[in-house]
């Protein structure tokens, strides 16, 4: 639709009673669901990252000390008798995991062992922006590349028996700021959706 | 003056929800995804066409009059312009200033 076509159809709107609601802005906030599916669209479009915080995580990244723009943290187990093999899978291939997650703008941040709890692990993965998560989604999604045989064949040593041993969630530099913690807007609690922002007032 | 939308910034229109979603760059590095209602959707398809804050003034005036009254319009028209300010959806700009 051209915005000429718009604006006259907005105009015919504003007549028809929508200039009665007070213009009215408000944040989409994504929606991450469960099992690993990101319900996230179109993002890299609007410039990815950009200005002053956006360019120092950029550097902090390429300096190593920050593990990513987006950090996606897995936590989850893996049976005590499937401890062994899991850990030489992953000697023989966390390299590959590595290079095929950076054909898709993803840090593979490696894979840890809990201290003092045994069959429990945290893979970190590190985005580069929005598209990265929708790319890495979309590689993994698919039975026949690389990267989703390797993830697949890594999940068959998960034991996913019980829900409250797998999670995930994602992290954020602090130093963000805005899109970790809008100003204004109270941190959500664990597991619940943050508020919605309306912009006005 | 007048008002321009800021830059790098993307319409997607959904007529059928009489809204208009936006991507826009934000402050954090990582972008804003924003729906805006119909009434601030028309303020920045206005500001979208250049006109001077006098001119837009009068086009919104003959778009939400009526079923506004001529003071609810003013008033309406300031309250939008400074949502999307305040949202970093439109730049104030001055006349002397090149256009984009």
């Amino acid at each position: 639709m051209k915005a000429e076509n718009d604006l006259e159809r907005l105009k015919a709107r504003m007549r028809a009673g929508a200039a009665l609601a007070a213009p009215e802005v408000r944040e989409i906030r994504p929606e991450i669901r469960s099992a690993g599916l990101w319900h996230i669209t179109d993002t890299a479009a609007a410039g990815g990252p950009a200005g002053p915080a956006g360019q120092d995580i950029a550097k902090g990244i390429e300096e190593g000390f920050l593990l990513g723009m987006m950090v996606r943290e897995v936590r989850f187990r893996v049976a005590p008798e499937k401890a062994d093999a899991f850990h030489a899978w992953l000697r023989r291939h966390e390299p590959d995991l590595r290079t095929l997650a950076a054909r898709e703008g993803v840090l593979y941040r490696g894979t840890y062992g809990a201290f003092g709890r045994l069959g429990s692990y945290v893979t970190l993965w590190g985005y580069s922006s929005f598209e990265a998560i929708q790319k890495f989604s979309i590689a993994v999604a698919r039975l026949d590349t690389p990267l989703g045989e390797r993830l697949r064949e890594m999940q068959d040593y998960v034991d996913l028996r019980d829900p409250a041993h797998y999670e995930e969630q994602l992290l954020l530099p602090a130093a963000a700021g805005r899109s970790l913690s809008p100003a204004g807007d109270p941190a959500p609690a664990p597991g619940k959706r943050a508020p919605r922002r309306t912009g006005r007032g | 003056m007048r008002y321009i939308l800021a830059p790098n910034l993307r319409l997607r229109p959904v007529p059928e929800l009489d809204s208009c979603v936006v991507l826009a760059p934000g402050e954090g590095g990582g972008p804003r995804l924003l729906r805006l209602n119909a009434h601030a959707w028309l303020l920045l398809e206005l500001c979208r066409a250049g006109m001077m804050a006098t001119a837009l003034r009068e086009a919104y005036r003959e778009a939400v009059v009526p079923p506004l009254d001529a003071a609810a319009a003013a008033e309406s028209l300031d309250q939008g312009l400074a949502l999307l300010l305040r949202q970093g959806l439109l730049l104030e700009k001055n006349p002397e200033e090149a256009m984009p």
